[in-house]
């Protein structure tokens, strides 16, 4: 953001936060500076976004202030139930959290504001009422002044934020292509791939956020929302292409694929000139024609000269272009409807095949939630336990703010709370300083209107990231005003030693269950990330065999299916939390060379599935070489089986030279079994090829990890320390 | 001697002895946990977190105890 944009957004947000804030204080409402949280919490970069957040917390305080009064009317006179439910609430609202995909603040909300409802002095039903009421009053007048400020005061679309990250997904593709083509003219390493192809997994999702927090902000967006819509689905299944073209990139004989695909060079500068067109369409709305099919052709002749795997992963690789160039042609006619070139087309609808693998994933709890549930709850209980035992300063907070860190932390384990706690430690004596030698000598509305605009604008203007974001709410928590107001030095000083003890609080439970040693996390999904995958081999062996699957099957199916191609990210998420001070043996290089292996076996893993492969035909290579392939599934097997163990496991000496020679003994075999096929554009040689090429892909992934696993010190993550 | 414990008093702000002795525990505690780490003492604990928890709780008792004598 441009310093102008910044100053005016940080004008908006404190004229928004102090007249939400003036005006519950003069209407008397009970805790007058909620209405000032409402906007000080909700404030993100772009207006759209800012009010998709504070509309998911209106929704998110009322079943919370709902489940507060259900709460206090079962255990009123009962504390030990009243700390039973509220934890219990706690664990499911985290839950929610973590299989919610556009409402997880909403659940955070609806957890925390419950538990600020049982904090209501003196506890009556009538109090806790009022409290629920204005909870929910105050929150709606924050939206309200926050919308009416953001819409009369330098109004600004939020349509530039879509095009912005639409532009930034085409640029990612773009120079995947590029890279891919540097790679095949060897002018590039594959590892830069990797890079290109995880930047272009975050542009969809933050295409994705945009859409969800801008999408119904005006009617021009709402209007092509569904075009847009359209276009993130296109740009995932180019993503699945991309991402096969690139699996096999090492198998191509790159001295003579041009040979072979003799359009491949032209294709690739077509692929140039759409993205930049496209591009250039969504910029400057220049208009341009759609473009012309094209069409792939194998040189006979020097297809001939190629090795039987040389030959499948050629057929793959072009069944995998005609699939980009289907792709970026409607992804070309979209963004022409986007920008009013064609007329607008009618609202995907999700594909089967995604409606039920959804359907599946509703049916299986999500271990990870599960576990955040579980810490979220027995943080909860455990702050109840301090405030029924102990009672120190903080007193009723000991729970709730508990609560509000512990739903933080659950959805995010891996993030370090220390950093946090620093910034509330610095920041929270400046406002302290503030409430005692500044607020008492205001006297009357408009000074104190005047002060906490200078001082939120400040906090808006002059910092960013954390520090900015403890501003607010070291503003909001230190600078609490009421009618009438008494100025203790006591309170305000109890309340920061109580804010930085309850964060280490929650630090120490966090502790207790595993989240602050992100190198056992690590260990832990690797183990059961090949766990999974092994499951996954052998089930596809039995359905290769025929085999029925039953609902048990398939939901176990899914659930592993699910494991192994989220686990890579979660695994590469956690190992930026390790402190490479205490393990400096490994480093973060090696640690992305890990992952980035992982991902390798995952396509493979998704291609073997795509395969579809029978072996029931009668007749054919995928006949004659059923034992082989089936010997092929097991080693594999074998192998997960061991690094399900220990994921560090070394491959026995001359097994590499092994794999090499089976490799080249199949290929004679399966040379015999083609030249019995009098037909070689044979359906069944598609399909044979298919299975060939995913089975080797995935082969050289596994070798891959298993030249890259040695020489790295997971021995030393596995030894017991303090971190 | 006077065993029972009084507030410390901080610029008129009155401070539990627990609270104070509880900081300087936790501190010390990560101390002799750094201390643990750097010998390769760690290696044979079951669980460091509980372990760190314990430490913890004694220094901060024993601490409870001196600051009481004072």
């Amino acid at each position: 953001m441009d310093k102008n944009a910044k100053l005016k957004e940080a004008i908006k947000v404190a004229l928004a936060f102090t007249l939400a804030y003036m005006i519950a204080l003069k209407i008397n409402w009970m805790n007058p500076q909620w209405a000032g949280f409402a906007v000080a919490m909700c404030i993100f970069n772009t207006a759209g976004q800012s009010l998709h957040k504070m509309i998911l917390r209106l929704v998110g305080t009322i079943p919370g202030v709902l489940a507060g009064f259900a709460i206090f009317a079962i255990a009123a006179q009962d504390r030990w139930l009243l700390a039973l439910l509220g934890s219990a609430w706690i664990g499911f609202t985290s839950y929610r959290m973590s299989r919610s995909k556009n409402a997880v603040y909403a659940w955070q909300v609806a957890g925390f504001v419950a538990l600020i409802i049982l904090t209501v002095q003196p506890i009556t039903s009538e109090s806790i009422f009022r409290l629920g009421l204005y909870r929910a009053l105050e929150t709606a007048l924050g939206i309200v002044v926050y919308g009416l400020v953001t819409t009369l005061l330098w109004p600004r679309t939020n349509y530039g934020s879509i095009k912005k990250t639409s532009l930034d997904l085409l640029n990612a593709q773009l120079a995947r292509f590029q890279a891919t083509k540097a790679v095949l003219e060897n002018k590039e390493e594959r590892a830069k791939l990797a890079e290109l192809r995880t930047n272009n997994v975050k542009q969809i999702t933050a295409l994705n956020s945009a859409l969800v927090a801008e999408g119904s902000e005006s009617y021009e967006v709402t209007e092509v929302r569904p075009a847009y819509e359209r276009f993130m689905e296109i740009s995932k299944a180019l993503v699945d292409a991309q991402n096969r073209i690139e699996f096999h990139i090492e198998e191509f004989d790159k001295t003579h694929i041009n040979s072979v695909i003799p359009e491949l060079a032209a294709f690739i500068q077509e692929l140039d000139e759409r993205f930049k067109a496209m591009q250039n369409m969504i910029s400057t709305d220049e208009r341009f024609e759609p473009p012309e099919s094209w069409s792939f052709t194998i040189n006979k002749d020097a297809f001939a000269k190629l090795t039987q795997f040389e030959k499948a992963s050629v057929e793959t690789g072009i069944q995998n272009l005609r699939l980009i160039e289907q792709y970026t042609n409607e992804m070309f006619i979209c963004i022409m409807e986007i920008t009013g070139n064609v007329k607008l087309t009618a609202k995907p609808t999700p594909s089967p095949e995604a409606t039920a693998k959804d359907w599946y994933l509703n049916l299986i709890p999500y271990s990870e939630g599960l576990r955040g549930g579980i810490y979220a709850g027995v943080a909860v209980f455990l702050g109840f336990c301090v405030y029924f035992f102990i009672n120190p300063v903080g007193h009723s907070g000991w729970f709730q703010l508990t609560a509000s860190l512990a739903l933080i932390i659950a959805a995010s384990p891996q993030v370090r709370i220390a950093p946090v706690a620093k910034a509330i430690a610095i920041v929270f004596p400046f406002y302290i300083l503030i409430y005692i030698f500044i607020l008492p000598h205001l006297s009357g509305g408009l000074q104190f209107f005047l002060f906490m605009f200078l001082l939120m604008f400040s906090t808006r203007f002059l910092f960013s990231g954390v520090v900015q974001a403890m501003g607010g709410l070291a503003l909001v928590m230190v600078i609490s005003i009421k009618n009438p107001q008494v100025f203790s030095f006591v309170g305000v000083f109890g309340a920061y030693v109580f804010t930085v003890t309850a964060i280490y609080f929650v630090y120490a439970v966090t502790y207790l269950v595993g989240a602050a040693r992100p190198e056992k996390q690590v260990l832990r999904f690797t183990r059961r990330y090949f766990k999974s995958a092994k499951y996954l081999l052998a089930q596809l062996a039995n359905t290769q065999e025929g085999r029925e699957l039953g609902v048990m099957d398939k939901i176990r199916l899914t659930w592993h299916r699910n494991q192994v191609n989220n686990l890579a990210g979660r695994i590469s998420i956690w190992s930026k939390a390790i402190d490479h001070k205490l393990f400096p043996n490994v480093t973060p290089e090696q640690i992305g060379t890990l992952t980035e292996s992982l991902q390798l076996i995952t396509l493979g893993v998704d291609e073997l599935f795509a395969s579809k492969y029978n072996y029931s035909e009668s007749s054919g290579p995928e006949h004659d070489l059923r034992i082989d392939l089936e010997e092929w599934n097991r080693g594999l097997q074998e192998v997960f089986n061991d690094w399900s163990i220990a994921p560090d496991k070394p491959w026995k000496e001359g097994k590499q030279e092994n794999i090499k020679t089976w490799l080249e003994t199949l290929e004679t075999k399966m040379q015999k079994s083609v030249n019995n096929i009098a037909d070689p554009t044979n359906v069944k040689l598609d399909h044979f090829y298919n299975i060939l090429v995913s089975y080797r892909g995935l082969t050289s992934a596994v070798a891959n990890y298993a030249r890259i696993v040695p020489g790295i010190d997971l021995q030393s993550w596995k030894e017991e320390k303090f971190s | 001697m006077n065993l029972v414990h009084h507030e410390l008093n901080i610029g008129g702000v009155y401070i539990p002895p627990l609270f104070l002795a509880a900081i300087i525990g936790v501190i010390m505690a990560i101390y002799t946990a750094k201390l643990l780490n750097r010998y390769r003492l760690s290696k044979y604990l079951f669980y460091p977190p509980l372990v760190f928890l314990a430490i913890a709780a004694i220094y901060t008792v024993l601490l409870d105890y001196v600051i009481g004598i004072f």
